[in-house]
C-alpha cells in the first residue's frame, strides 16, 4: 500500500498531509494493570516467564496461554515470530488463536471483568485498551525496526529476534487537487493529530455510550475544546463553538 | 420534534432512553457473568475434559486405524460396499491434502455436539408430542434458536465462558438442535391413532407404547431430524472457529480474510465430505431398521 501511495506522491497526484496518530499505531503484548500493581515484574517478559502458572491455559493444565491474533491477520505472523524469538514455547506457553477480533476482545473483557490474569497481543488505538487499563510488556530488547521489517513481518522468518513493535505511521493523505483547492482545510488536516491515549479514551466512551461517529464528534467538540482549538484558526473556532451551541 | 415528523418518520424512543435500556441490560449481564461465571465454567468441566480426551484420542490414533474403524462402522451400519469404499477414499484424500488433523478435530467436536443435540432433542421432542402446552412454549424458543444470528448469543457465551471448545459446543447445539426436536414431535404426533388404540387395547403401558409403538413408527421422521441436525452442526463449523475452536473452520476463515480461494474450497469440501458420510451412514442404518416394517406391510 505504501508503494502505491508513494508513487502517487512522486507523480504529484497525492500529498501526505500529516500524522493522524501522533504516536503511530501501537502494537504489543499486554497484561492487565491490576496484575502489574500486585507484581511489577510482570511488566517484563522475564517476569511473565517466571510466573507462567498465573496464565492458565483453558484446556491444557500443563501449559500457559498466550493469546495471539486471529488466522489471516498480519499480526498473526508478527506475534508468532516474536513468540518464537522469545522462546515462549520452551517456557511452557502455547499460542492460542482466538478465531476472530470479536473473540479476542471478548476474551480480554471476560478476564478483566473477573480480574483474571491475561497475556496476549493487542493494538491501539482501540476501545478495548481505552476501557481496560493494560500495561505493555517490555521485551528488554528496544525497537529494532530494520529487523522487524526484514524478518518479523515475514512468515518465512527463519531466525526471529526479540524486538518491541515499532510504531506504525498513520497519516492523512489528500489529493493534490484538494490541497490546491482548499488550503485552509489542508492546514487543519495537517495539524489535526490524536495521541493514542486520547483516541483510546474516546473510543471507550463511544463504546460505553454505544454512540456512532456523529454523536462522538459532538461529545469530542464539546468536551475536548482545548485540543481541537489548537488545530484551527480562532475564527473557525468561534464558528464551530457557535454551531455547537445551536445543537 | 416538529408535528410533521411523526407523519413521515415512525416515532422512536429517545436516544437516551434506548441507551439506558441497553446499558441496564448490559450491566445486568456483566454482573451475572461476574457472579455465576466461575460456577457455570465448573459445571461444564466434565464435558470439557471429555472433549479434550476424545480429540486427543482421534489425533493420536494412527491414520490407518481411524480409517479402518470408520470403514468398519460404515459397513456395519449400511452393509453397502460402495459407501465403505467411499468413506475410505474420502478420508485418504483428506489426509493427502494435508487436512487430517483439522478434520479429526472437527469430527471430534461435531460428533460430541451431535450426540448432545440428539440426547437432549429427542426427549424434548417426546415431551412436546405429549402436551400441546409444552409445544406452544417450546416452539417459539426453537424459532429464536434457529434464526437469531449466531454472534448474538456467541458473544455473551464468550464473556461467560471464554473462547474454546465449550462455547463452540454450545453454539453448535443451539443451532443444530431444533430440527431433531421438531421432527421428533412431528413424527410422534403423526403416528396413527388407531395403532395406539390397538396397543392400549392389548394392555400396553405408556412407556411400552412410547418405546414399542410410537418411537419405531416415528423413526423415519426422527431420522430426518437427525440428518438435518448433523448438517446444521457441520454448517456451524466456521462460526465456531470464530471463537477459537480449532478444526476445518479456521483455514476457511483464513481464506476469507486473505482471499485464498483454493484453501477455502478444499477445507469446505472436507466439511461437505464429513457431512455426507455421517448422513449416509445414519440414513442407511435407519433404512435397514425400517426394512422389517416394509416386510410387514406386504405380509
Amino acid at each position: 500500500m505504501k508503494t502505491a501511495l508513494d508513487r502517487g506522491v512522486k507523480e504529484g497526484r497525492l500529498r501526505y498531509a500529516g500524522a493522524t496518530l501522533s504516536d503511530g499505531g501501537e502494537e504489543g503484548f499486554w497484561v492487565p494493570a491490576y496484575l502489574v500493581e500486585k507484581d511489577p515484574s510482570l511488566a517484563t517478559i522475564a517476569g511473565i516467564k517466571a510466573n507462567r502458572e498465573l496464565f492458565e491455559h483453558p484446556e491444557d493444565p500443563e501449559k500457559s496461554a498466550f493469546m495471539g491474533c486471529p488466522a489471516g491477520w498480519n499480526c498473526q505472523i508478527t506475534a508468532g515470530n516474536l513468540f518464537d524469538a522469545m522462546e515462549l514455547d520452551k517456557a511452557g506457553f502455547e499460542l492460542i488463536d482466538p478465531g476472530s477480533g470479536a473473540g479476542l476482545a471478548g476474551a480480554i473483557a471476560k478476564a478483566y471483568e473477573r480480574k483474571e490474569p491475561w497475556f496476549g497481543y493487542y493494538w491501539a488505538p482501540t476501545a478495548v485498551l481505552g476501557k481496560y487499563k493494560m500495561v505493555k510488556v517490555d521485551f528488554g530488547s528496544g525497537i529494532d525496526e530494520d529487523h522487524y521489517r526484514a524478518c518479523i513481518t515475514k512468515e518465512e522468518c527463519l531466525d526471529p529476534k526479540p524486538t518491541m513493535y515499532p510504531p506504525s505511521p498513520v497519516d492523512t493523505v489528500v489529493t493534490e487537487t484538494f490541497a490546491k483547492r482548499a488550503p485552509e482545510a489542508l492546514a487543519y488536516l495537517s495539524s489535526r493529530s490524536f495521541s493514542n491515549q486520547q483516541l483510546n479514551t474516546l473510543l471507550a466512551w463511544m463504546e460505553g455510550y454505544q454512540a456512532d461517529g456523529e454523536i462522538t464528534m459532538e461529545h469530542f467538540l464539546t468536551e475536548y475544546e482545548s485540543t481541537w482549538t489548537q488545530w484551527v484558526s480562532p475564527d473557525v473556532a468561534k464558528k464551530v463553538k457557535q454551531a455547537l451551541s445551536d445543537l | 420534534m416538529s408535528d410533521q415528523s411523526w407523519l413521515t418518520e415512525i416515532p422512536q424512543l429517545d436516544r437516551h432512553q434506548l441507551l439506558e435500556i441497553r446499558k441496564t441490560l448490559d450491566g445486568a449481564y456483566r454482573a451475572f457473568s461476574r457472579e455465576y461465571g466461575d460456577n457455570i465454567e465448573a459445571f461444564f468441566d466434565p464435558l470439557l475434559s471429555f472433549l479434550i480426551g476424545f480429540e486427543k484420542l482421534l489425533l493420536g490414533t494412527p491414520w490407518w486405524m481411524v480409517i479402518g474403524v470408520l470403514a468398519a462402522l460404515a459397513y456395519v451400519a449400511s452393509r453397502s460396499w460402495k459407501l465403505t469404499v467411499g468413506v475410505i477414499v474420502a478420508f485418504v484424500l483428506i489426509g493427502v491434502f494435508g487436512m487430517w488433523d483439522n478434520t479429526m478435530r472437527t469430527m471430534s467436536i461435531i460428533l460430541v455436539s451431535t450426540l448432545v443435540a440428539i440426547g437432549l432433542g429427542v426427549p424434548i421432542g417426546i415431551a412436546m408430542a405429549r402436551s400441546n402446552r409444552v409445544q406452544s412454549i417450546v416452539t417459539p424458543m426453537l424459532d429464536v434458536m434457529q434464526t437469531m444470528p449466531a454472534f448474538v448469543y456467541l458473544i455473551p457465551v464468550v464473556m461467560l465462558l471464554g473462547i474454546g471448545k465449550i462455547p463452540g459446543v454450545i453454539a453448535v447445539v443451539i443451532y443444530a438442535i431444533p430440527p431433531v426436536i421438531r421432527l421428533t414431535n412431528l413424527g410422534i404426533r403423526l403416528v396413527d391413532k388407531e395403532v395406539l388404540e390397538a396397543a392400549t387395547a392389548y394392555g400396553a403401558s405408556p412407556t411400552q407404547r412410547l418405546l414399542g409403538v410410537q418411537l419405531p413408527l416415528a423413526l423415519p421422521n426422527i431420522m430426518a431430524g437427525i440428518n438435518q441436525t448433523i448438517m446444521m452442526a457441520l454448517a456451524m463449523v466456521v462460526i465456531a472457529s470464530m471463537i477459537g475452536v480449532k478444526g476445518l473452520g479456521q483455514p476457511v476463515l483464513k481464506s476469507i480474510t486473505n482471499q485464498y480461494f483454493t484453501l477455502g474450497l478444499l477445507n469446505g469440501l472436507a466439511i461437505v465430505a464429513l457431512a455426507i458420510i455421517f448422513d449416509r451412514v445414519t440414513q442407511s442404518y435407519a433404512k435397514r431398521t425400517q426394512q422389517h416394517l416394509g416386510g410387514h406391510d406386504h405380509g
